[in-house]
């Protein structure tokens, strides 16, 4: 059976994750699945407690217009029954100088790598892992 | 000082436009200054620490 996700869908797609880098990690954080966003955003004080490492990059274009970012890169996990599984490694992550930016989830690579439904009247955001060939 | 949460979501209201750091079932600190959040989060053991953002009114995402 292929691998599913399941969390609880009330007024955004929240699912929940872990970022490590190195020998530390986050708490788990309730990030935001954006499906208008390209790739995983996070705010420049997520980056400064795991001490990543950044990366200075071209300015990007966002909803609210052209931002400066910086790029670095974690492991990513996420939570299932109350256990982590680490889905991504040195995963490339966007950092906002912002603390008003939820962490984002966008679609590289979580919409290639999951079916994902909304499935709003039940309550339930699911995730299925999709087995490629 | 912590505030009991319970099942109920609608407590976090009185948190938009924060981040709120939950441990189990108890708010344990929250505000706009997310370095200060994380800061106070190393005090606590990580493996059952939830940090959320309250979206703000009319949010709408950035990226």
């Amino acid at each position: 059976m292929d691998r599913e996700y399941v969390f609880r869908y009330e007024n955004y797609p929240l699912i929940k994750i872990r970022f490590h880098y190195r020998n530390k990690k986050t708490p788990i954080i309730e990030a935001l699945l954006d499906s208008g966003g390209d790739f995983t955003v996070i705010p420049l004080p997520i980056a400064k407690f795991l001490g990543a490492k950044l990366r200075e990059t071209n300015d990007v274009s966002t909803a609210g217009g052209i931002a400066p970012v910086s790029k670095t890169r974690l492991d990513l996990g996420i939570m299932r029954d109350g256990k982590e599984d680490i889905l991504y490694r040195r995963l490339e992550v966007f950092v906002m100088d912002n603390d008003d930016l939820p962490v984002l989830i966008g679609r590289k690579p979580f919409f290639e790598d999951f079916e994902i439904t909304f499935k709003k009247h039940e309550k339930k955001l699911v995730l299925k892992r999709i087995r490629k060939e | 000082m912590s505030e009991k949460t319970g099942e109920n979501v609608d407590y976090l209201k009185k948190f938009t436009g924060e981040w709120v750091l939950v441990l189990k079932d108890e708010v344990i600190t929250h505000g706009k200054n997310l370095e200060e959040i994380l800061e106070e989060a190393k005090e606590y053991p990580d493996e059952d620490l939830t940090l959320l953002k309250i979206p703000p009114k009319n949010y709408f995402p950035i990226i």
